[in-house]
């Protein structure tokens, strides 16, 4: 789509949401609505903090404490388990303490911090791509990549090798992800890395260069969930 | 929350699948005619430009405004053809009456362009399928009764379904429920169910079911159907026909209250409290409007969840007693899987601070162009300082639950 196309489309996008009310908004240089591709057909931003909806938190932890109080997880669990023949039981605990192992790095607190989240999808062939962007403070960030690429690391070591844990530097930014063998027709590549305090997860590596380009270098147009913002 | 869709760019990437079946097939002509009717679907499905969303919120309630517009020559193709010959709703408090405790009224999309689309693409695309669909054809006129001209044009795809506060069961309360479908052909779509209901009482096994229709005494045009297994389960359904809508009821007072407001003989919803409450302007038609009661609907799903965790696990080890080998094994775990419903009954039961939602979708001011406004409305959380609140409300959700 050409950019007089677009700016045709979002001219008439923000007559259209004029009347559209919304509240404000604090928009940083580096804003993850840049990092929205062109090419994307769907693409979604929101902010993880705002405190006139703090009062959820309140009901959540409702949920949680609820959650906690049931140990409805390690019923489940256990349910399973005692059915199990011994050997199987084994192998059970064996993959719940591989999974539990890779994923401690994990701060969990920090992913509730999240600042910032942008999701974009686009289609290439068969294949619905994925990107996703999520400003995550104080080392959240790192500790989910880590996480993430032991789970990358477990499935490698699950395959024997027939699916190897690659890295290649894209825009400055390590990506970390399974290489897929050749014979797989369709471009799918899951991928891990981390800017600063953004987590990036894609599942295609040309997808998430387009993204992580739009960062350093935002768009002459204002990128593609700016316009959207621009609107109100 | 912002979120952009464009409809343009999606089905433009869509026409990659085609071109990738090409490619990985290496010439098959069988690849090639599927890649093609494939395309063509593909076209035929392009007519949504985009839609952007705003998700914000106000005190306590979270509101979602969006503005989306059909593409400008999606009038020509079979998605267009199936959703913008719809006829909106120009009064649609008078569908809703006043103690309805969930609606939905919808244009929908009517399934005759697609159906004449399918009939005349897929046997020029693929011939062999000729001659199923000349016995389809005249298994129709052998039976008389003709899917296009019967079904598809007899109903044009706007519907409406009313739920009112029903009996309580050991379960929880139950609604009544109406569901009204426009319906261009009454007489005729009433003699096809007569010969429907006639055609089953030949069955010998529905026949010692005791099934049979019997006009609704003062319900002009109003049939309530009869059948043993139902007057076991306490359902009385009515059908009939009335102002262009054929209206199918759970019982006969469901469908008497919905005739009422519609006729403006009672009141309706929107006139109440409920409704100012999620502060909707609605003004002029309306393309869908719905109302979800999503408070008590966790509530009613919590107790029973509840309910069933008690009784499920007894019934389960009657009939474990009287099963042997791998069935009763079988059994067993979910005997013990039954056990946990009790708690996930009271987790889903914490979610009721979901209180209601609303959600209108009204004609834009451009052509083709539509705004839908959506808010939920929160229960607010007792503030943690006043512990006789929270005591009360602690005390009000274990009732409820």
């Amino acid at each position: 789509m050409n950019q007089c196309c677009l700016r045709r489309r979002f001219t008439v996008l923000a007559l259209g949401l004029g009347g559209l009310c919304l509240h404000a908004l604090t928009v940083d240089a580096a804003d993850l609505r840049d990092a929205a591709p062109p090419e994307a057909y769907m693409a979604i931003w929101a902010t993880g903090q705002n405190p006139e909806r703090d009062y959820l938190k309140v009901h959540e932890q409702a949920v949680w404490d609820e959650i906690a109080k049931s140990k409805i997880i390690e019923k489940s669990l256990q349910i399973v388990q005692s059915h199990m023949s011994d050997g199987d039981a084994a192998q059970f605990l064996a993959i719940k303490s591989s999974l539990q192992n890779a994923l401690a790095p994990v701060q969990w607190d920090q992913l509730a911090n999240a600042s910032e989240v942008m999701y974009a999808q686009k289609m290439e062939g068969p294949t619905s791509l994925h990107l996703l962007m999520v400003r995550i403070p104080d080392d959240g960030a790192e500790s989910l990549r880590q996480g993430i690429e032991n789970l990358f690391r477990l499935a490698s070591d699950a395959s024997q090798g027939k699916l190897p844990v690659t890295t290649k530097n894209v825009e400055g930014v390590d990506l970390t992800y399974l290489q897929l063998p050749p014979e797989v027709p369709m471009t799918f590549q899951p991928a891990v890395g981390i800017k600063g305090d953004i987590f990036v997860f894609t599942t295609s590596l040309d997808f998430a260069q387009a993204g992580l380009e739009l960062i350093d270098n935002p768009p002459q147009i204002p990128g593609l969930m700016i316009r959207v913002w621009l609107m109100h | 929350m912002h979120s952009f869709f464009d409809g343009k760019q999606l089905m433009s990437q869509l026409h990659e699948i085609p071109q990738f079946i090409t490619r990985v097939s290496n010439g098959e002509p069988e690849a090639a005619r599927i890649t093609g009717l494939l395309t063509e679907l593909i076209n035929q499905c392009s007519a949504f430009d985009y839609e952007v969303n705003v998700r914000y919120t106000d005190g306590f309630q979270q509101r979602t405004a969006a503005y989306g517009k059909l593409s400008e020559n999606a009038g020509e193709t079979v998605l267009g053809r199936m959703l913008m010959n719809q006829q909106s709703y120009e009064n649609w408090k008078s569908f809703v009456p006043a103690d309805t405790v969930g609606f939905s009224l919808n244009s929908g999309c009517t399934l005759l362009p697609f159906y004449d689309w399918a009939m005349q693409e897929i046997p020029a695309r693929f011939p062999e399928v000729k001659s199923g669909l000349e016995e389809f054809a005249a298994r129709q006129d052998q039976f008389d009764i003709h899917v296009r001209e019967d079904i598809l044009q007899s109903f044009t795809g706007e519907f409406a379904s009313v739920s009112l506060p029903g009996p309580v069961t050991p379960f929880g309360k139950r609604a009544d429920s109406v569901l009204m479908l426009r319906c261009t052909e009454p007489e005729h779509i009433e003699e096809l169910l007569h010969r429907g209901i006639n055609a089953l009482q030949e069955i010998p096994q529905v026949k010692q079911q005791g099934v049979a229709v019997e006009e609704v005494a003062g319900l002009d045009g109003f049939l309530q159907l009869k059948a043993n297994a139902l007057s076991m389960a306490q359902l009385d359904p009515v059908l009939g026909f009335k102002d262009g809508w054929m209206i199918l009821g759970s019982k006969v007072s469901a469908v008497e209250a919905v005739l009422a407001a519609k006729s403006g003989e009672a009141p309706v919803w929107a006139d109440g409290d409920r409704f100012s409450e999620f502060g909707l302007s609605i003004d002029g038609p309306v393309c869908s409007i719905s109302f979800t009661n999503t408070g008590e609907n966790i509530r009613a799903m919590s107790q029973a969840m509840q309910q069933l965790g008690i009784m499920a696990p007894m019934i389960l080890g009657m009939i474990q007693g009287q099963t042997q080998g791998e069935g009763a094994e079988a059994l067993q775990v979910v005997q013990e899987l039954s056990g946990l419903l009790p708690s996930v009954g009271r987790i889903i039961g914490k979610l009721d601070f979901y209180d209601a939602t609303m959600t209108v979708t009204q004609p834009g001011p451009e052509t083709n162009s539509y705004v839908r406004n959506s808010v939920t409305l929160i229960r607010a959380p007792a503030a943690p300082a006043d512990s006789d609140a929270a005591a009360t409300e602690a005390k009000d959700t274990a009732e409820k639950n």
